[in-house]
């Protein structure tokens, strides 16, 4: 990439409105990822528990299908 | 109405009715004096609304100062206990003070002394270096900062009303579930650290789309400065390891406050998941506040020995080394767990395997020195005495990271010691180093050089006078965190000497607040007129003026390599420094874009404390109103599109000649 072109993209008027919407479309994309981590690390702990049912009726129990 | 909070809440024991008189003084003390001078309206107009990421950074920065005195003081009155308390004499704090004053410690340095440091620091310097007018979202990052405002003020509101954690700084299940600590000790710390740690994530999606997206023209990745380079790293580090940490402390608060059994002893709860989860963030989170102060010693290294960093590349490979290597020693906290011998020799090697990218740095900061002229400024002997420290205690890291040792050396002195010796040495050396090295940025004058060197030295001095006593009192068996001692154990003396230690840092913190004042006083005779403090800036952000205009350059620098300021200076032939010189010489000024003033984010951070406070105490229709509160708050400022206003050029060509 050379200056040449990014000193000409600088000064097209359009570029500052294009510039804050993708700011903002990145921004928002990082934030997802750390949610994505944020829910991974809940569905760890379910992963790590999901056995521990302390003599009650387990997932698979509770959720089982009697329809057939 | 008040939920759980009654008067039995104030305090009683005389320390803390004492230390919450001292704070309540100070308090009615500063705004007295705001009253006094009529400053108001300009405080609330020109910093607390303020969006520009110098003021914003600058406010982090004093709010890291107040929090770094309690810290202190906790520090202290730590010391203090253990070697009065010793055989027939228990000291002068009960141990359930003494538990929430080791607690306090660890919370306050981590949370609301470090991370303000290297955030405010951030804040100050990146744009600058980066060639850009102000942060990728300006309103987000003065949110941030009052959210970490809220959540020091949720701990210093501990001390007068209720109590804080007794958990020790990581507050371990199930001794902080509700069976083991049923006071409101661990929901002020977790919501404390739920809003700070909030604030910290934003504030790393902030720097991280500053850098990936507002780099000045020409600014290729591999022409950033190393402080960019390694704040870009450890702003990766928060984006994925702070999503863990709130994710672990909401299960720790659904325990508490809904009677779950995710971290509890019975119930088929797993405490040591909490451990695991906790340290899968807390681990990285000691490298996200080294990182940056690696970064400030490139700065600092290169300025001070007058030449280019040695190992540029090798550098910013071993910053992401770092980073990636960060992920997989987390179980080294714990290897008494007992996950194995294959795990433990795992995180083992890995842990031992970071000691390589680290001494590239260090033979890379030596090697920019080799031959340098050197000029001892104040930077310089943090960093001399940096690299001294912090290889000590690299050398420590590597002894614990033996499973085998670990297990005799776990939660002794000899640990607290360590990290101590890498955390005190590495991170707190290194950001005073950028204080100095960037204050004159910031203000427009530099810093007492005298009293800066003299407390320095009572710094170091003191530091290993305390630590090194508790390297050896490690090895003779004594753990952490004990408010009383058998006298038969001969740990005394030992402990007389850290006392004393202590008292020299006490000094140096002393001479540091003189050297503030000092400095204000005699500015007129330390002005930094130039831009270009230390005579050899090499990076961007001398290349403005000291303290520079609102937005930072009248025109956006192009750069052509990596020592973009030191080429316009320097270079004759070159294209870059033509172009410097016609910048310099015929500005042709533009229409500046920049943010508006909003209270926004100071109101939002007073909705979260109220819902903070709230939550702890169990008030829940003013959680509520809290919540709802922050909600139509985040929606007003949604529905604003009048954030940004223009700077005419005739408006900007008109600043310009004022400052010149």
């Amino acid at each position: 990439m050379t200056t040449q072109t990014l000193t000409h993209h600088r000064e097209n008027p359009h570029e500052k409105a294009h510039n804050k919407e993708a700011k903002a479309l990145f921004g928002f994309w990082i934030y997802i990822m750390s949610d994505v981590l944020l829910f991974g690390s809940l569905f760890a702990a379910y992963a790590v528990l999901h056995n521990n049912v302390f003599g009650g009726p387990s997932a698979g129990e509770l959720l089982v299908c009697h329809l057939f | 109405m008040l939920g759980n909070l009654t008067t039995a809440a104030l305090p009683q024991d005389h320390i803390v009715v004492t230390a919450s008189i001292f704070m309540a003084l100070a308090a009615a003390g500063v705004i007295g004096l705001i009253t006094y001078f009529k400053r108001w309206k300009w405080l609330w107009t020109e910093w607390l609304t303020s969006v520009d990421h110098k003021k914003i950074g600058i406010m982090y920065i004093i709010l890291a100062f107040v929090m770094i005195v309690r810290g202190f003081a906790d520090a202290v009155m730590m010391r203090f206990q253990q070697v009065l308390s010793v055989g027939d004499s228990y000291g002068y704090l009960p141990p359930e003070h003494y538990d929430q004053i080791f607690t306090a410690h660890g919370v306050t340095m981590i949370f609301f002394v470090a991370m303000p440091l290297l955030v405010g620091l951030v804040n100050v310097v990146l744009p600058l270096q980066i060639g850009a007018r102000d942060v990728a979202y300006p309103f987000l990052n003065s949110l941030s900062l009052w959210l970490t405002v809220a959540g020091a003020a949720l701990v210093n509101v501990s001390l007068v009303i209720g109590e804080f954690a007794a958990t020790g700084w990581l507050s371990y299940p199930p001794l902080s579930g509700i069976a083991f600590s049923p006071g409101v000790g661990v929901d002020y710390y977790i919501w404390a650290l739920q809003l700070s740690g909030a604030a910290s994530l934003l504030a790393g999606i902030n720097f991280f789309a500053t850098i990936i997206m507002m780099r000045c023209p020409g600014m290729t990745l591999m022409r950033m400065p190393v402080f960019v380079w390694t704040v870009l790293g450890s702003m990766a580090l928060v984006i994925i390891t702070f999503p863990i940490f709130t994710a672990s402390l909401a299960m720790l608060s659904l325990d508490r406050m809904m009677g779950m059994h995710f971290f509890t002893a019975d119930f088929g709860g797993n405490a040591m998941m909490y451990v695991n989860l906790i340290w899968a963030w807390g681990h990285p989170e000691v490298y996200i506040l080294v990182l940056p102060a690696f970064g400030i010693f490139s700065e600092v290294v290169s300025t001070f020995a007058r030449k280019r960093l040695f190992g540029y590349t090798t550098m910013i490979w071993a910053v992401m080394a770092i980073t990636f290597l960060s992920f997989v020693v987390w179980v080294h906290h714990f290897f008494t767990m007992g996950a194995g011998a294959n795990v433990n020799a795992f995180f083992g090697i890995m842990t031992m395997i970071i000691a390589i990218p680290t001494g590239v740095k260090v033979f890379n900061w030596l090697f920019t020195m080799f031959r340098g002229r050197i000029t001892f400024a104040s930077p310089m002997l943090w960093l001399v005495g940096f690299i001294f420290t912090f290889t000590i205690g690299g050398m420590t890291g590597v002894l614990l990271s033996v499973p085998a040792a670990d297990f005799q050396l776990h939660n002794s002195l000899f640990l607290i010691a360590h990290f101590h010796n890498t955390i005190i040495g590495g991170v707190v050396f290194g950001y005073f180093a950028g204080i100095t090295y960037w204050f004159p940025k910031a203000f427009g004058f530099k810093l007492n050089e005298r009293l800066g060197k003299a407390a320095f030295w009572a710094w170091i001095i003191g530091f290993f006078v305390t630590f090194v006593p508790l390297y050896i009192l490690g090895l003779m068996g004594m753990t952490r965190r004990l408010s009383h001692i058998d006298a038969a154990n001969d740990w005394q003396p030992l402990l007389v000497v850290a006392v004393i230690g202590v008292l020299i840092i006490a000094v140096g913190v002393v001479l540091q607040i003189l050297q503030f004042i000092v400095s204000v006083r005699d500015r007129k005779h330390n002005m930094d007129t130039t831009g270009d403090a230390w005579g050899e800036g090499r990076t961007l952000e001398w290349s403005t003026s000291s303290p520079p205009p609102f937005y930072n350059f009248a025109v956006i620098p192009t750069v052509h390599g990596r020592h973009a300021f030191w080429d316009m200076k320097h270079g004759d032939e070159s294209a870059d420094s033509r172009l410097g010189r016609r910048l310099k010489s015929a500005p042709r000024y533009e229409d500046i874009h920049m943010p508006k003033s909003t209270g926004m984010g100071f109101y939002i951070g007073g909705a979260s404390f109220v819902m903070g406070f709230a939550l702890v105490w169990h008030i829940w229709w003013l959680a509520a109103l809290g919540l709802a509160a922050i909600i139509v708050l985040a929606m007003v400022r949604s529905f604003d599109y009048e954030t940004e206003y223009y700077v005419p050029k005739e408006e900007v060509a008109k600043i310009e000649a004022a400052r010149a």
